[in-house]
């Protein structure tokens, strides 16, 4: 039996009503993202890298991708070797080439990042960087055990799992529940979910509102808001001291097969993503620290260095295989010190110039 | 003169088993630095399980008595030892977290040395030694021996993962971060966040088969090898890496920083001789 609903407090829309409500909706879900951006203060320098705080807040790293696709100049993508974890920023690679030629080479660098992670990242985040020259580093480290690699089967809490594929290629230690994976796909398409997250990051101890309520019952959530993002950290991350001094051995790496390797995969991936997007792409490899190398691991290696060399050939897409440094420009196994990325800038900035990329040439 | 001849034997034999029953089982003990210890008598146990992956091959083990930190080292207490705090997620009252193998061993000797305690580790050969009375990290058979607090399964409270959010900080209830030390329920001996939080570091190597070929009475681990053992699960782990005969395993000292992740951290033992 139909019921009367004359008699009731239901609101019964018509249908231009239903028209209203969809195109009110519409509109704020286009235009707030917007007015949030204009509302929070925010000036990348020169030198400029998202702040080690902000590593995992994707709304404001889409922002500043959006930004720089906006920008003159070239963009230097990868991990935290291009973001520099143990110099202060104007320390950085693309700061020395800055430095050093008076043209724009950005920080891309995200704290934390690997292959796999970075192709969901130039995928989801950085639809925006079209017809950029793009210096994209590899790093072979990530290939240096099966679990760094991703292809370990015993679960592993790698960084940035919401970047990386949630179904395929299937990641044998990701052992995200299915609910899980789904929302995380979901915040890539939705805006709002990302936002939230984001003023988790800034403004709530990365909480969501609830939780932070219930540890902070006496405080107001809307007077933690104050419109100010983290900026960059100024200090190195970790003390600039040469590996050799910090207890490190020389040691024996388990490489992986590059044709069984996720990370190389997804690195081919994120070469093809932005090469589909128009952009130039010139890879670095390395430089690993091949000092750090064990007699015994130096073939597996120079296997992946060979890998890697041969398919950039066939695409027919420029890169450089950095000279090893000096043993004392070494951070760890694959970060530079102050030094060292000096000794890398004028290097690449010479091979980049043959190619006439970055405004070289 | 009798009734001295007598008190005096009666010291002697009294000193023999003081320094033994100087604890009672299960037993707090606030060190002189001020963190709480829970003495654990000793005794035989299952290690292992035969449900397990390849390398939890189920045995008899039997440990001695000792004392073990009732909470994960947090950064408070790492801050005041080393005059560094390493972590990730800032907190005092969280484990310190992103700690290497080596960086918990030179925690122990510090500890050890503000006690005016013989440290354990020697620090240019990263070997332990037993006999010092100083601070060091679990062997595997003495972290799983206060993990299971006299149990045969899966977990201390069961074979089913269901109360694990009682007393665990793990993936589905961690909300991506580690916790405040001691705020999730205690096992039986009164041990907290034996499981999850973060991985707890243990003095011995690695070994896929060694439970094979290992000593029944306090085994030490293999003599060498490449990666320490890591138990008990951490914040972003599933419930079954929390079961108590889980083994992890990672390289003792980062060779990069990119390794350096947020969920490792660690507790302390010190030995008790009879």
């Amino acid at each position: 039996m139909a019921k009367d609903l004359s008699q009731s407090n239901a609101i019964q829309l018509t249908l231009k009503e239903w028209a209203v409500v969809g195109t009110t909706l519409a509109f704020m879900y286009a235009v707030c993202p917007v007015l949030w951006s204009h509302l929070e203060t925010w000036q990348p320098t020169p030198s400029y890298r998202i702040p080690y705080a902000s590593s995992h807040d994707y709304w404001q790293v889409e922002r500043y991708w959006d930004w720089a696709g906006r920008c003159e100049g070239c963009l230097v993508v990868g991990d935290s070797v291009v973001w520099g974890e143990y110099v202060s920023p104007p320390d950085t690679l693309s700061a020395q080439m800055q430095q050093l030629t008076g043209k724009p080479f950005l920080n891309m660098g995200l704290n934390g990042s690997h292959p796999a992670c970075m192709a969901g990242l130039i995928q989801w985040y950085g639809k925006n960087v079209r017809g950029k020259d793009v210096l994209l580093h590899f790093n072979p480290l990530w290939m240096s055990s099966s679990r760094h690699d991703l292809t370990e089967s015993k679960e592993f809490r790698f960084n940035h799992p919401k970047l990386v594929p949630q179904f395929f290629p299937r990641i044998p230690c990701y052992k995200e529940s299915l609910e899980n994976k789904i929302g995380i796909v979901a915040q890539r398409f939705f805006w709002p979910s990302r936002w939230l997250a984001h003023l988790a990051s800034v403004y709530f101890d990365e909480l969501d509102l609830g939780s932070w309520i219930r540890e902070h019952p006496t405080e107001n959530p809307l007077s933690q808001i104050g419109f100010q993002l983290p900026v960059p950290e100024e200090e190195p991350r970790h003390p600039q001291r040469p590996w050799t001094e910090s207890g490190v051995a020389v040691t024996s790496f388990d490489w992986v097969v590059p044709s069984e390797s996720i990370q190389w995969r997804l690195f081919q991936r994120s070469v093809d993503i932005l090469e589909d997007r128009g952009n130039r792409v010139f890879v670095l490899v390395g430089p690993f620290n091949v000092h750090m190398l064990a007699q015994d691991s130096t073939e597996g290696y120079e296997r992946i260095l060979e890998e890697a060399t041969s398919w950039l050939e066939r695409r027919e897409i420029s890169y450089l295989v950095a000279s090893p440094l000096p043993k004392d420009c070494y951070g760890d196994a694959s970060h530079p010190l102050p030094e060292g990325y000096r000794q890398l800038a004028r290097e690449v900035l010479s091979a980049m110039e043959a190619q006439r990329m970055g405004g070289m040439g | 003169m009798k009734g001295l001849c007598w008190t005096l034997a009666g010291y002697f034999v009294m000193s023999a088993t003081v320094l033994a029953e100087a604890y009672s089982p299960f037993e707090e003990q606030v060190t002189p630095s001020k963190i709480t210890m829970v003495f654990l008598p000793g005794g035989t146990f299952g290690m292992g399980s035969s449900e397990g992956a390849v390398d939890e091959r189920s045995h008899a083990v039997t440990v001695g008595p000792f004392l073990i930190d009732k909470h994960e080292v947090t950064q408070e207490s790492y801050q005041e030892f080393m005059g560094e705090n390493p972590s990730k997620v800032r907190h005092p009252s969280n484990p310190v977290e992103q700690v290497r193998w080596s960086d918990a061993v030179r925690y122990c000797n510090a500890r050890s040395k503000a006690e005016g305690l013989d440290p354990c580790y020697d620090l240019e050969t990263w070997t332990c030694r037993f006999e010092a009375d100083g601070y060091r990290l679990p062997t595997e058979a003495e972290w799983e021996y206060a993990a299971r607090a006299g149990t045969e399964t899966h977990y201390f409270f069961g074979n089913s993962e269901g109360k694990l959010k009682f007393f665990a900080w793990y993936k589905a209830m961690a909300k991506g971060r580690p916790h405040p030390v001691g705020t999730r329920k205690a096992n039986p001996w009164g041990l907290h966040d034996m499981y999850g939080n973060v991985w707890e570091w243990c003095n011995d190597f690695y070994g896929v088969d060694y439970y094979v070929h290992s000593p029944e009475k306090d085994p030490k681990g293999p003599t060498e090898g490449e990666k320490k053992v890591l138990r008990g699960g951490c914040w972003s782990s599933s419930p079954d890496s929390c079961r108590s005969s889980y083994r992890y395993y990672e390289a003792p000292g980062y060779t990069d920083a990119c390794f350096g992740y947020d969920i490792y951290g660690f507790r302390c033992v010190k030995p008790v001789r009879k």
